[in-house]
């Protein structure tokens, strides 16, 4: 489609962005995500006119269903997961109008046929342009598969002004070879730019105004470097176990599921040299820039950088829980880490000696996401232990979720005659400053996709280089099994004694979540 | 909540800064209290029937644009001669361990010529370094002294052209202003915000490359209106929408060849000897006063075509387009019409001037020139 430049009625009008025309196909329709999360985002954005009239959706899995069941089976899971959001029938209707299913299986090629006729149907019906999104919400090891059948069944390449992108889900590979493995299959059918691998962090709002809260202030860029910064801690926390999908997380655990993708997106963000423009290749190089900078982690090394940690039974939110152990799915003997931190350094001279931790895990005390920043304590003590209460280091803390905000804590005298001082909290919360509803991560992914920009999604580069950061760990662990070591934390607290002394060590702390 | 009668700023200020107090020395917990402020609004009211839902639509814009607000409550024809100030505060909960102050509320209310003491007032308490939003909500007047003062400290000037009971004539008027080069605030104008979604849904239909060559054949806009209740005049939005269409397309308005008698009004607008006759038509229904009912851009010939939006009896938004004398596609697409609290809080998320508003108006002015036979 062209510019609005082309169209002089596109000029000025208050619309945030305007969307091609165009199919998403989503592979794995009958799946989850599809319910809770694709098609209620692309509701959303049909309610909120950030997607074009001429949009057509085309749900694709190996369920035998009609367009008309399909329409109904979305239509309640829109009801469902919009968070108590009434729904709008006329704009379902409309946006439903649109919905349609083709089944099969995905190795069958029946099913790309079937896919191509379908294609060839609606596109000129609803005016798609001949534009396509394809999702793939599928298990990981149909990835490859879809690409290559999609290549073999010529849906996929770009013809002339209609453009083909693929959207993929998590993971990217069960290991740096099999993502290696994996890029190099996709690549053989599809240029870098046609790839959106997704990471529905980098959606977040907190997360996007990381790049303006540095880089759109003078104040804080001077102090973001070794200089000022004590320590950094990226706090990733969740209470829920594994949710019934024990047998998936098995052999995955938490490095694999949470940290060398979402964590290390986000840290990469934390850490970068500001990009030179905001255009999506900018932004990536200087991320995967800094992550190359990455002090190498060597097998002897790692007991001294990296914890590991499994939850026992124990009480989150005031119910009893089980033990990761005990979940179904599990092996009574299960090696898989549920909980992990590390101490990652950068061999940069903006990050040189400042240590970065890193903790993630389920079946924490509290559900959290959120960066540290700690700064140095004052050069001089000219508030020593002459005065009452404490002098606390300043910390930045960037929160993603939830309640979406920055806090800065700094010191204060507390009125009176004598000279105590204290730490104050002041807060910028999403939602109490700018009240507006903040968009599903998805949403903001999925329209981001059909716009053409790829800054939030991460590039093949970086999808490895996150591997070859945790291989080191992930090899010298999978030698030495925990055996009886495991379950090592308690259901409801903030990991194993050891994740402490890891910190603890070189004289810090984690902070008080 | 305290009290200041007559305009004392400093009681004004010492008020403010007792807020901060009040709201801490209340809270058990001992949590503390922080202050969000990106912008001052300055409300400008003339009592009227929507004055009632004032304090929800600013407690509404308020949660998204923490500001100080100035409320002024003015009866402009009163034979009495006062005004007096009242200071309120929001304080929401913003979490567990902190408050935040998200709105400081100051009201003045002034009877008669008393109002002319507002614009002093206003300049004393206004937040340092945030722009100013000044939101009148009555007719813009550019010879009423407090609008004349008040437009000075403002960044930017929110009101209706709908209020007004003779809307081609207050668009010459800014016409004329526009053109003099006077440095004027950035204006925000509610009617022209109402029809983004109609210039959306116009401008989607030109997004397709196949389609974009019809806009070079236009040869006919009509426009059907709902007349507004007051007054039988071509609608604000009508002119508004007709002014951005011509002003996008570079469209001339002849006015030699346009006429307006009340019942028929034709204008006629010209671009490279191509005549483009723009129709208002109105169209009564109950309820629908004063909204768009229609707008249809055609270009005739065997090959032409049609492009119509038009608000249905759900005051849903619909699209068409015919091809041929053909239904091509048909469409019904979101629209909620937006209350004054959601327009004034999407509002004063802008900042600068809306260049586009003001060219409209210009073309607008030129509509509202042509004398009525």
């Amino acid at each position: 489609m062209a510019s609005s430049t082309d169209n002089p009625l596109r000029e000025g009008v208050r619309l945030e962005r305007t969307a091609d025309p165009c199919t998403v196909v989503i592979f794995g329709a009958s799946g989850d995500l599809t319910k809770r999360k694709l098609v209620p985002a692309l509701y959303h954005l049909a309610q909120n006119r950030l997607l074009p009239a001429e949009i057509a959706v085309i749900g694709v899995a190996r369920r035998e269903t009609s367009d008309e069941d399909f329409r109904t089976s979305m239509r309640a899971s829109v009801i469902e997961f919009s968070g108590g959001e009434e729904l709008d029938e006329a704009v379902w209707s409309s946006f439903a109008a649109g919905l349609y299913y083709v089944s099969g299986e995905f190795d069958d090629p029946a099913t790309y046929a079937r896919l191509g006729a379908k294609l060839a149907a609606v596109e000129p019906e609803r005016g798609t342009a001949g534009n396509r999104v394809f999702y793939l919400s599928t298990a990981p090891s149909a990835f490859s598969l879809i690409v290559d059948k999609l290549g073999d069944a010529k849906l996929v390449q770009p013809d002339g002004a209609k453009w083909r992108r693929v959207i993929i889900e998590k993971p990217i590979g069960h290991s740096l070879e099999s993502a290696i493995e994996l890029n190099e299959n996709v690549s053989k059918v599809l240029t870098e730019d046609q790839v959106y691998r997704i990471d529905h962090y980098l959606g977040k709002e907190t997360v996007q105004n990381l790049l303006a809260f540095r880089f759109a202030n003078g104040i804080f860029e001077p102090l973001w470097n070794r200089n000022y910064v004590d320590n950094v801690q990226v706090t990733n926390a969740e209470t829920v176990g594994v949710e019934g999908r024990g047998s998936y997380y098995e052999g995955t655990g938490v490095v694999r599921d949470m940290i060398q993708n979402h964590v290390f997106q986000v840290l990469s963000v934390v850490a970068m040299e500001p990009p030179i423009n905001l255009k999506s290749d900018s932004v990536r190089d200087e991320k995967i820039k800094v992550m190359e900078a990455v002090k190498a982690i060597t097998h002897d090394a790692v007991p001294n950088i990296a914890v590991r940690g499994q939850y026992g039974p124990g009480h989150v939110a005031g119910k009893s829980v089980p033990g990761y152990r005990e979940e179904t799915g599990v092996a009574p003997d299960s090696p898989t880490e549920t909980f992990a931190s590390l101490k990652l350094t950068f061999d940069n001279w903006r990050w040189a000696g400042v240590p970065f931790y890193i903790r993630s895990g389920k079946r924490c005390a509290r559900r959290i996401t959120e960066i540290a920043i700690q700064f140095k304590e004052a050069p001089h003590r000219l508030f020593g232990d002459m005065v009452g209460g404490t002098i606390e280091q300043n910390v930045l803390i960037i929160r993603i979720q939830p309640n979406e905000g920055i806090t800065l804590r700094f010191d204060a005298k507390v009125p009176g005659q004598t000279t105590t001082i204290r730490g104050v909290n002041m807060d910028f919360r999403y939602g109490s400053s700018f009240g507006a509803r903040l968009a599903e991560a998805y949403e903001r992914l999925i329209l981001d996709c059909i716009l053409g920009d790829s800054t939030l999604f991460a590039r093949r580069d970086m999808t490895q280089r996150g591997w070859e950061i945790v291989t080191p760990i992930l090899d010298r662990w999978a030698e030495e099994l925990p055996g009886n070591e495991f379950p090592n934390y308690e259901a409801g607290s903030w990991g194993p004694k050891a994740s402490d002394d890891l910190l603890a060590r070189a004289g810090h702390r984690w902070r008080r979540l | 909540m305290t009290t200041s009668t007559g305009i004392n700023i400093s009681a004004i200020e010492r008020d403010l800064a007792e807020l901060w107090r009040e709201e801490a020395a209340g809270d058990e917990e001992q949590r503390a209290v922080t202050r969000a402020r990106v912008l001052t609004l300055i409300i400008y009211d003339e009592k009227s029937a929507s004055s009632a839902n004032l304090e929800d639509t600013i407690y509404a814009v308020t949660e998204m644009h923490p500001a100080r607000v100035l409320v002024l409550s003015v009866e402009p024809t009163s034979t009495e001669s006062s005004v007096e100030a009242v200071v309120t505060a929001a304080c929401r909960v913003a979490g567990q361990r902190s408050k935040q102050l998200s709105c400081e509320q100051v009201n003045f209310t002034a009877l008669g010529s008393g109002a002319d003491e507002l614009p002093s007032a206003v300049a004393q308490l206004l937040a340092p370094d945030v722009p100013v939003f000044l939101w009148w909500r009555a007719a813009p007047d550019l010879d009423n002294y407090v609008f004349n003062h008040l437009i000075k400290m403002a960044d930017r000037v929110l009101f209706d052209s709908t209020v007004s009971s003779t809307p081609r004539e207050g668009f010459v008027r800014l016409a004329q202003v526009l053109a003099s080069g006077v440095d004027f605030p950035a204006l925000t104008d509610f009617a022209w915000q109402r029809l983004t979604p109609w210039r959306e849904l116009i401008a989607s239909f030109y997004d397709m490359p196949d389609h974009r060559p019809y806009l070079d054949r236009v040869d006919s806009l009509t426009i059907e209106y709902h007349p507004h209740t007051e007054h039988s005049d071509i609608t604000t939005r009508s002119i508004l929408l007709a002014s951005w269409l011509a002003e996008r397309l570079q469209w001339t308005l002849d006015a030699d060849a346009s006429s307006h008698d009340g019942n028929n009004n034709r204008f006629v607008f010209r671009k490279n000897g191509r005549e483009i006759v723009t129709t208002f038509v109105p169209v009564v229904r109950e309820g629908f006063q004063d909204l768009l009912a229609s707008a249809t851009l055609g270009v005739s010939g065997d090959d032409g075509a049609q492009f119509r939006v038009m608000r249905n009896e759900l005051k849903q938004l619909s699209s068409e387009i015919w091809m041929h004398g053909t239904l091509h596609t048909s469409r019904v697409l979101a629209y909620r019409s937006k209350n004054e609290g959601e327009l004034l809080a999407t509002e004063l998320s802008i900042s600068g001037h809306d260049r586009l508003y003001e060219a409209a108006i210009r073309v607008a002015g030129q509509i509202g020139s042509i004398k009525q036979d």
